[in-house]
């Protein structure tokens, strides 16, 4: 059993189809996606230089990462709801590059990643935010955080020359 | 020397040449101008924001833009090297592209005041910034350099 029928099907939609046709609406999909990308991207870069302690380490961390938060998420959605209309329209072509298996793998990590952090050592700012340096595990999760987006962007990149 | 010529300078270079007749050269420079793209909007996004009044109000305008500083400028290095390699594979491309001009007029002005006003609003004590021209600032700053980033990504479409 492949999952390849699946995502002809998704692809082959009325709205994969209208996407991937139409003249301004991929083209828009995708200025969201590289925008979105910018601001979530761009801020969780800010959040993991402060978490590995390469920028500001003599700031206390919340006051850093808490208030970039709403916008990065703001960017995230954006980001995510513009790649799943782009994934939409080339489902297929998607399925068959490797490079957007990278990509989604990495994705994934990223996510786990995040979602750790936030549920252990996240909820917890208050034994750590005031400290200068940040346990192991916080620094840790900020250089896997920044590994796991460079390697979301390059094979995201890839994906797209790979589809041409 | 024309603008044409100029352009057409770029495109016979030995390295306009080198990259396009490569498979993977484009694609690999272009993750780099994406990777410093994060690196410059990303940092900018927060300094401006704290112009702005929102994001990390806690810390000292000053601050923000000392410490983020270095980030910016890894991300525009890495912009202005990969996108001037980008430029030269497909000069002539760029030079037909409607698109391309609008990019460049954004990045003039974004440079220009990035290297004005707003290195000047960024170095005074946060007592001393009128409430009206940091948010100026930081909304110009915002708007120019998001320009760039959408004029560079119509480039592709138009």
């Amino acid at each position: 059993m492949t999952l390849l029928p699946f995502f002809e099907w998704i692809q082959d939609t009325a709205i994969g189809t209208s996407i991937r046709e139409s003249i301004f609406v991929f083209p828009i999909v995708e200025t969201i996606h590289v925008i979105g990308l910018a601001l979530s991207v761009g801020l969780i870069l800010i959040t993991d230089l402060r978490l590995t302690g390469i920028v500001m380490a003599g700031e206390r961390p919340v006051d850093i990462i808490r208030p970039l938060k709403v916008l990065m998420i703001t960017g995230f959605v954006l980001m995510f709801s513009s790649g799943a209309l782009l994934f939409w329209a080339e489902a297929a072509k998607c399925y068959k590059s490797p490079a957007f298996r990278f990509k989604m793998i990495f994705l994934l990590l990223a996510g786990l990643n995040a979602l750790y952090f936030e549920s252990t050592l996240g909820r917890n700012t208050a034994a750590w935010s005031a400290a200068t340096v940040l346990p192991s595990r916080a620094r840790l999760a900020g250089w896997l955080s920044l590994i796991c987006w460079i390697a979301v962007i390059s094979f995201g990149r890839w994906t797209a020359y790979g589809l041409k | 020397m024309t603008l044409i010529g100029l352009f057409q300078w770029f495109d016979n270079s030995w390295v306009g040449m080198t990259i396009r007749s490569s498979t993977y050269a484009f694609a690999l420079i272009e993750c780099f101008h994406l990777l410093g793209m994060v690196c410059l909007l990303g940092s900018l996004v927060a300094i401006d924001l704290r112009l702005l009044g929102f994001g990390m109000t806690r810390v000292p305008v000053t601050k923000v833009a000392s410490a983020l500083a270095p980030v910016t400028w890894i991300g525009l290095t890495t912009m202005i090297v990969t996108g001037t390699l980008l430029f030269s594979s497909e000069a002539m491309k760029c030079y037909q592209n409607e698109a391309f001009p609008w990019k460049m007029i954004f990045l003039f002005f974004g440079l220009l005041t990035y290297f004005t006003i707003h290195r000047w609003i960024t170095r005074q004590d946060d007592s001393r910034i009128g409430p009206v021209w940091g948010k100026l600032v930081g909304f110009l700053s915002l708007a120019l350099w998001f320009g760039v980033a959408l004029a560079g990504r119509a480039i592709a479409f138009v």
